[in-house]
């Protein structure tokens, strides 16, 4: 369980304040351009030192803590490109954490995209979060990690991240991502956190996807080359 | 707009031109053997400068990325905007009240001097935009950290490291106000030019100009070419 507590920190001029926040499940935080969503994220990860406040994980104050120390892990808005192929990449760190990266990858599916390379973004990005998983945090920080991916990939990604099973806080400003990923839903709005609200409307979205996946929808058309 | 190309040539040409062409103009001119020494000596002291400032520079170019650090990038890069012999200038204290001066650790202190500002300047280029896609908070959220995230930084630049280890070298090369001050022997390449031609007269020396100017050329292909490709 991830706590925060009276967290306040100040970034760009813009000043955020936590009163209190238990992060138990999947918290998806919804927020617009310049919010202070990525500032949270950094500061809760330990990019950032709070001006006041605590963070505790299972318990533990980590406030003090570098990143690397924290039981935490963290998925950046970029699908970065290390310098391995993928297979490599999970090897580097599986030795790093003395981890065996095969449950990580079943886990994803990704039998086969270890074996290839020049992956596309939403390939890369789970990757990064196989790499991730494998020192084994006790929460996840991800930060609009699919907002560079195109839609079908999208959606692969955020279903694997929706079937994970740990707690972890989830930052974006696309509604959509918001209800399919989250149990509960929050607003950074003027520095504050408004909610939490139950995500009701999972379902529902999850049945009217269909008619969002335009890529399908256009490829099922009897289309002709212009 | 779209006839740019013509002037960017044109001009670039015509730099190229003043450099060359009346030097080549020149009805006779020899290269020597007394080069040899020189361009032997200059090489491995600038071999040696670039082998301590590259690996310096790409650590204290990590450190700069972080708040508390930026100090360092003022700090690293306001060599580049003084004279070279006002830099001599100030080494030479240290040089010659110990009796270091014209040695071979006088040399490689200057070049150690003028190649850290450029060395710095390429790492930090290509690591900041790494800072803001997020590459190093990721890697240090990984637990990737000291020599581990340095080593791998450089796995993931090899285009940026030739570029900082070409750039260094040729700088440390190419030094000569530093080495007027505090150390004009062993005989380095500007220094030899610069005595041969006032002994001699410019026949004496404009062969070897030219031959170090095709070699200068070529590094500058090089680079451009390599340009094209950093950040792969």
């Amino acid at each position: 369980m991830l706590e925060i507590n009276g967290l306040s920190v100040r970034r760009w001029g813009l000043r955020i304040h936590i009163e209190r926040l238990v992060v138990e499940n999947k918290i998806v935080i919804v927020g617009r351009n310049g919010s202070g969503k990525t500032t949270l994220l950094r500061c809760i990860m330990g990019f950032l030192s709070p001006d006041s406040g605590k963070i505790y994980l299972n318990g533990a104050d980590i406030t003090g803590l570098p990143p690397g120390e924290r039981r935490l892990g963290y998925l950046p808005q970029y699908p970065v490109k290390l310098p391995f192929t993928p297979q490599e990449q999970l090897n580097y760190f599986a030795r790093l954490y003395g981890a065996d990266p095969r449950p990580v990858v079943e886990r994803l599916g990704l039998e086969r995209m270890i074996q290839g390379t020049g992956l596309s973004a939403g390939e890369r990005q789970l990757i990064n979060l196989a790499t991730v998983l494998l020192k084994d945090p006790d929460s996840l920080l991800l930060d609009e990690p699919v907002s560079s991916i195109d839609f079908p990939q999208r959606m692969r990604v955020l279903q694997h991240i929706r079937r994970l099973d740990r707690p972890l806080i989830y930052v974006t400003h696309d509604p959509l991502e918001a209800l399919l990923v989250a149990d509960e839903l929050l607003l950074l709005q003027d520095g504050r956190l408004w909610g939490p609200v139950p995500n009701e409307l999972r379902p529902k979205v999850e049945d009217s996807l269909e008619m969002f996946d335009l890529y399908a929808l256009l490829a099922r058309s009897a289309l002709r080359p212009v | 707009m779209e006839r740019a190309w013509i002037f960017s040539l044109a001009v670039s040409s015509f730099y190229l031109a003043v450099f060359t062409l009346p030097s080549l103009a020149t009805m006779r001119f020899t290269v020597g053997p007394q080069l040899i020494s020189p361009i032997l000596n200059t090489a491995l002291y600038s071999t040696l400068a670039t082998a301590i400032v590259v690996p310096l520079s790409l650590l204290v170019s990590l450190g700069s990325l972080q708040d508390r650090g930026r100090l360092s990038t003022v700090l690293m890069t306001f060599p580049v905007a003084i004279p070279h012999t006002a830099i001599g200038v100030l080494l030479s204290p240290l040089f010659f009240r110990t009796g270091l001066h014209d040695t071979g650790l006088a040399i490689l202190s200057g070049m150690l001097v003028v190649c850290l500002p450029i060395s710095f300047s390429v790492f930090r280029s290509y690591l900041s935009p790494l800072v803001s896609a997020g590459y190093l908070e990721f890697l240090v959220s990984l637990r990737v950290r000291g020599l581990r995230l340095a080593l791998l930084l450089l796995r993931s630049s090899k285009t940026a490291l030739i570029i900082a280890v070409l750039l260094s070298w040729f700088r440390a090369f190419s030094e000569l106000g530093v080495f007027f001050i505090i150390a004009q022997r062993p005989l380095t390449v500007g220094i030899y030019i610069y005595e041969a031609f006032m002994r001699a007269g410019f026949e004496e020396v404009v062969g070897a100009s030219l031959i170090l100017l095709l070699v200068a050329l070529l590094v500058s292909l090089a680079l451009t070419r390599l340009e094209g490709r950093a950040g792969d």
